[in-house]
């Protein structure tokens, strides 16, 4: 698998032609923004409007260069226009104010997270994504590993006592698939500092 | 091993290489086996910074950081009795768990120390129940193998080693699909009700304490007991802070301390919420969170996950109601529900309808079905076809005993299957006895399908034998009694409903505060009088009067208990029926009763304003009040009754726009209210109305043509009609709408002889017609009409209550015989002063029409000689003293003698002033002053409402009522009321 040379998933929907890619993307985010919303108490009814207004927003801001990585995460851009988009919604159904137009999504030099919510949820949603998008290309024993050691926090002794592997063996599989996590969460969300050589 | 060298610690661009697998050097791989140094590098390593920001968040919420830096380490814990202490394995809020070695069994334990700082009662008590938490075994519960101190007196459990997840781990990382999870919940259930039944109240259900076990697949309960021995009794700020508010119930978060099953069967359906959702329903500060377990009902998980089905849906909300009263009433009847979905069987949690119901358990249990389950879907198809004509029936009914005696193998069922079965079986008898009972001639087909359904219902809920405590049997006795009323077998009829009420009765009284128990016992001596009602027996008195007084009492505790309410308003339509059956001539009864409960019917309505059985009740009591209005002469009161009335049935067919019965009825209450309209002479507009009404009826009977009832209703509509038409002066059209509906009635009577309702109307309408036929001067064929009314009279037996009207037709009939004969010229055999008088009249009235002079034609003075009469005079006045001398008259001549002379005078001056114009002012003036006083002199015998009615819609006082001296006089007459 060479995953790290694969373009991004980011990079790879400003093609519009790249269906993979595209459905990929809202199978990923859309729950993200759903979820999101359904902690600031959008209504139902509401949801799927928000859901669709912010990820069609974004998608044409990623594809017309909007997002810009050098001002920090897509993480945070994309909680800060989802945040907003909220704020705007919920602004408009309080006072009933007319919509202002909104050309650009974010304007600010550094893009911030929203708030903690906003980290879990993506957090939990794009690492076990990429989880379940790797977890077949390893072997019971090696996953093992990374799951006692990583997870757990179990020291590699007693994990390879267990699982009856050598210690040495312990430490690659875990790194295996630390390092192909990495890859592949930056694959997802561009969110791992592009060094990848040394990783402490 | 023997051979172990000591080598240095290799560099960390070679562990590096290592790590890559760009080195292989198997001195290396012995060396770091046993080098903590070279370990801790490649911790240090192997331990991405960039992912394990993402471990921070996803692991359990920081909880991971105690892992780091545990509280108590092995060392503090020195040694335990007979346990070598490993290391720490997970932390949570009651303390720290080690994984540890049984010495003596040589298994591996976990062993839960509770945290420090606990002051001694409390540690004391968390001893205690973890002693009884001890004696729990249960295949879903985390046993406790023993307890014990360590060496400072800090209390622990040892308990087995559970490999595996815990159902949050899970639940976060979305490695099982919902059913999957459902069922681990139901597994729990099952583990709660063992310790329920040992009087254990968990208390901190949640899903980090659901663990699932890798080895044998099972999800367990841990911690039990020790949430209630260390909460303290009443809940703190601090201690809310500190704790998982996510979980707790609504009582929990009041700060209440007896906490029963209730509160755990709520912890888990938050549970179940999370699992269905990935997240619990309630986020935010815990302060927010506890006020929300009292106040705000969750959306359904349906709403946030597609993939939820609804039944599943249901149950979940049913757990985590807020009332304990409204969740499950035990655990265990929970996890049912929850082993029933899994098994797509229908749950109890919701009433599905029973349609679906039933549909389900065909599809589930053929062999069963077969018992019940045939007959019924042979009736369902019927219903489903819903034109269901005589052959039809006879054939299918022939069916339904056929399959039946094949069937009677089938065995087992269940008691929820029963209800399912019952309440399909009852959906589908109902709806079949309304088609059937508007269909008059399938009488005999509507008992055969009666008793194959008391056969099914008997089936049914004689399997399983527990017939004493149970509410299905209840029901299905109450649904056999109804059948049993329904084909005429009033014995069995009682001792079903007996049964029915002595069940309904024992559980109201041993739950004397339980409103279902009283609202059921309600509905079965409601529907219990409702039969004795339909039969006229007055033993529904006592019966209905309690239903109703139990009902006021669940409406006075629960003001929006819509069922109970609905149940009301029925009761009260029951009622109304019933004083307007007693009542006969005072609708005033009916009126005060239904305006009274008015108030009822809005808030019914407001309470659910979906429910097609309010729209249907409320609008049948406003259009009885209305009736009730027209009746005793208030047709104002009437029409805004019936405007009502239409209003919540337009609501009844925005739900079932096709129902039959209700668009009969829509049109029903047009008509009413047209006839409210001409009783305030708007003659015009009620015809409009009947016009409409007409439409509508006649669309209903040529879509089923053999349904006698729908015929009826167009027919009397037509008749009804056709006297407004006659009042109107229309008599082309009078006659012809009489016409229309006594052929309508003739062909209903080759059909079926009996139907003596229509016979009476059809007598009704023949006279009717006799009478237009008569003022139109079609003397011949009022000869021949009257004869057809004696014709449809002979030999036939009328109910009593018929009879005076019966008389009526048949004196009233004789008369206007008669009166065509005398105007005829001729003398009749015999005659009566009725008839006498009412061909004066009629041979004055026709002397007037074209005339300008007050005297009488020579047809008139003879036929006046004829009757051996001795006349004062040849003019008019002469006439109208001569009628006015008339006594005994028949009622039908009786109420025309005075309006007659008004007529005449009226008729008079009208010509006279056509022909002279002013000239003959004088005249008209004198002649309109003899018509007024006429009528002020009828004004005195009547009240003002009937006479009202009487003069504002004869065509014949059309002109008198446009002159300047009548609309004074009648003022009068109006304000003297």
């Amino acid at each position: 698998m060479a995953s790290t040379t694969s373009p991004s998933l980011l990079l790879r929907i400003r093609d519009p032609n790249d269906q993979d890619a595209w459905s990929l993307f809202f199978d990923l985010y859309e729950p993200i923004v759903r979820s999101y919303s359904f902690q600031k108490r959008i209504q139902p009814a509401d949801m799927d409007d928000i859901v669709q207004d912010v990820m069609s927003s974004v998608a044409k801001a990623i594809r017309s260069f909007e997002y810009d990585p050098k001002k920090g995460r897509f993480r945070a851009w994309f909680g800060t226009v989802t945040a907003n988009r909220i704020k705007t919604f919920l602004g408009k159904q309080n006072r009933q104010r007319e919509k202002t137009p909104q050309r650009e999504i974010v304007n600010s030099d550094e893009y911030v997270d929203p708030d903690t919510d906003w980290i879990t949820i993506f957090s939990e949603r794009v690492f076990w994504s990429a989880c379940n998008r790797i977890r077949n290309n390893f072997n019971e024993t090696t996953w093992a590993c990374f799951e006692a050691t990583w997870v757990r926090n179990e020291s590699a002794n007693e994990v390879a006592d267990q699982l009856n592997v050598p210690v040495h063996s312990v430490y690659v599989n875990k790194s295996r698939v630390v390092k192909r996590l990495e890859s592949e969460i930056r694959l997802l969300a561009d969110d791992m500092p592009i060094s990848q050589g040394d990783i402490s | 091993m023997n051979d172990k060298i000591e080598m240095a610690c290799p560099s960390r661009n070679d562990l590096l290489g290592l790590l890559d697998e760009s080195l292989v050097d198997a001195d290396i791989n012995r060396h770091i086996s046993t080098c903590e140094v070279c370990q801790q590098t490649l911790d240090r390593l192997t331990d991405s910074a960039d992912l394990a920001n993402y471990r921070d968040v996803v692991v359990e919420n920081n909880d991971r950081s105690r892992y780091f830096d545990p509280p108590i380490t092995e060392g503090d814990l020195g040694s335990l009795e007979g346990l070598a202490i490993e290391r720490l394995i997970g932390t949570g809020g009651m303390g720290d768990v080690f994984l540890a070695r049984d010495l003596n069994l040589g298994r591996k334990v976990a062993v839960k120390v509770l945290s420090c700082r606990q002051s001694h009662e409390s540690t004391a008590r968390f001893l205690r129940e973890a002693k009884s938490a001890a004696k729990l075994k249960h295949d879903h519960v985390v046993s406790v193998h023993s307890t014990g101190r360590t060496s400072d007196g800090t209390p622990y459990l040892v308990m087995p080693l559970i490999e595996g997840l815990s159902l949050k781990e899970c639940i976060v990382k979305g490695r099982a699909d919902f059913r999957q999870m459902t069922d681990w919940i139901r597994q729990i259930a099952l583990g709660l009700e063992a310790a329920h039944s040992e009087g254990m109240v968990h208390r901190d259900v949640k899903p980090g304490n659901i663990l699932l076990d890798a080895s044998d697949g099972r999800a367990k309960l841990t911690d039990f007991g020790l949430a209630r021995s260390l909460g303290d009794e009443t809940l703190t700020h601090a201690d809310v802070l500190t704790g998982t508010p996510q979980y707790m119930s609504p009582e929990q978060a009041n700060g209440e301390t007896e906490l029963g099953p209730a509160t755990d069967i709520y912890s888990l359906g938050i549970t179940l919420y999370e699992c269905l959702v990935g997240t619990a329903p309630f986020q935010g500060q815990p302060l927010q969170i506890l006020e929300q377990h009292r106040s705000t009902t969750p959306l359904r998980p349906s709403r946030l996950s597609r993939q939820v089905p609804h039944d599943l849906d249901t149950v979940c909300m049913k757990a985590i109601a807020k009332l304990p009263s409204q969740r499950y009433a035990s655990v265990a009847e929970f996890g049912n529900d929850l082993q029933r979905f899994l098994e797509g069987r229908p749950v109890l949690a919701r009433e599905s309808t029973s349609l679906e119901k039933f549909l389900m358990w065909c599809g589930r249990n053929r062999t069963v079905a077969t018992l019940a389950g045939t007959t019924l879907l042979l009736l369902l198809t019927l219903v489903v076809a819903s034109t269901i004509s005589a052959w039809r029936l006879r054939s299918a009914n022939a069916e339904i005993v056929g399959e039946k005696e094949k069937a009677t193998s089938a065995e087992k069922l269940a008691v929820a299957d029963r209800n399912a079965a019952i309440a399909a079986l009852e959906t589908v008898v109902d709806s079949l006895y309304e088609e059937l009972a508007d269909n008059a001639a399938s009488i005999q087909t509507r008992e055969q399908v009666i008793n194959a359904a008391i056969d099914g219902l008997e089936a049914i809920s004689k399997v399983d034998g527990d017939m004493k405590s149970d509410r299905t049997a209840c029901r299905a006795l109450m649904r056999i009694g109804d059948l049993c009323f329904l084909k005429g077998d009033q014995a069995s009829g009682e001792l079903n409903y007996d049964d029915a009420v002595k069940i309904a009765r024992t559980l109201h009284t041993t739950h004397p505060d339980d409103l279902t128990a009283k609202r059921e016992l309600a509905t079965v001596l409601g529907r219990f009088a409702a039969n004795y009602l339909r039969i006229g027996n007055v033993k529904y008195v006592p019966l209905s009067d309690e239903a109703t007084k139990l009902l006021k009492e669940v409406v006075e505790k629960e003001p929006t208990d819509f069922d109970a309410l609905l149940r009301l308003v029925v009761q009260h339509d029951q009622q109304m029926e019933q004083i307007r059956f007693n009542a006969n001539n005072e609708p005033q009864k009916v009126i005060d009763y239904g305006e009274s409960i008015i108030k009822d019917i809005k808030q019914v309505i407001q309470l659910n304003s979906g429910n097609r059985s309010a729209y249907e009740t409320a609008q049948k009591i406003h259009f009885n009040i209305g009736r009730g209005y027209l009746e005793s002469s208030q047709p104002a009161e009437a029409a805004e009754h019936f405007t009502q009335a239409k209003v919540y049935i337009d609501q009844a067919l925005i739900q079932a726009p096709k129902n039959v019965k209700l668009l009969t009825s829509a049109a029903i209450i047009e008509r009413a209210h047209g006839m409210a309209l001409a009783s305030q002479a708007r003659l015009d507009d009620a015809i409009d109305y009947y016009q409409s009404a007409l439409g509508k009826l006649k669309r209903l009977a040529a879509a089923d043509p053999t349904n006698a009832m729908q015929q009826q209703h167009v027919a009397n509509t037509q008749t009804i009609a056709s006297l407004t038409y006659m009042q109107e002066g229309r008599f082309d059209e009078a006659a012809d709408a009489s016409a229309s509906a006594v052929k309508i009635f003739e062909d209903l009577l080759e059909l079926n002889p009996d139907n003596e309702m229509a016979r009476v109307v059809l007598v009704q309408t023949r006279f009717q017609l006799a009478g237009i036929l008569v003022v139109d001067d079609q003397l011949d064929e009022v000869e021949l009409a009257c004869k057809q009314i004696r014709l449809e009279m002979e030999g036939k037996k009328f109910a009593a209550n018929f009879l005076p009207a019966i008389n009526y037709f048949r004196s009233g009939a004789n008369i206007i015989d008669h009166t065509a004969v005398w105007l005829k010229g001729n003398r009749p055999s015999e005659s009566s002063s009725s008839d006498q008088c009412l061909a004066l009249l009629l041979s004055a009235r026709r002397d007037v029409r074209d005339s300008t002079t007050n005297q009488l034609s020579a047809e008139t003075l003879s036929m006046v000689e004829r009757m051996e009469l001795k006349l004062e005079g040849t003019n008019l006045e002469a006439m109208v003293t001569l009628i006015n001398g008339f006594e005994g008259l028949h009622p039908f001549v009786g109420g025309q003698v005075k309006i007659g002379e008004a007529a005449l005078y009226g008729r008079l001056a009208e010509n006279i002033q056509e022909a002279q114009g002013a000239a003959g002012k004088q005249e008209v003036d004198w002649l309109v002053g003899k018509s007024v006083a006429a009528i002020e002199a009828f004004a005195a015998q009547m009240p003002v409402a009937q006479l009202k009615e009487k003069v504002l819609t004869n065509y014949e006082l059309k002109w008198l009522r446009g002159t300047d001296a009548f609309q004074t006089a009648w003022q009068k007459i109006v304000d003297s009321e």
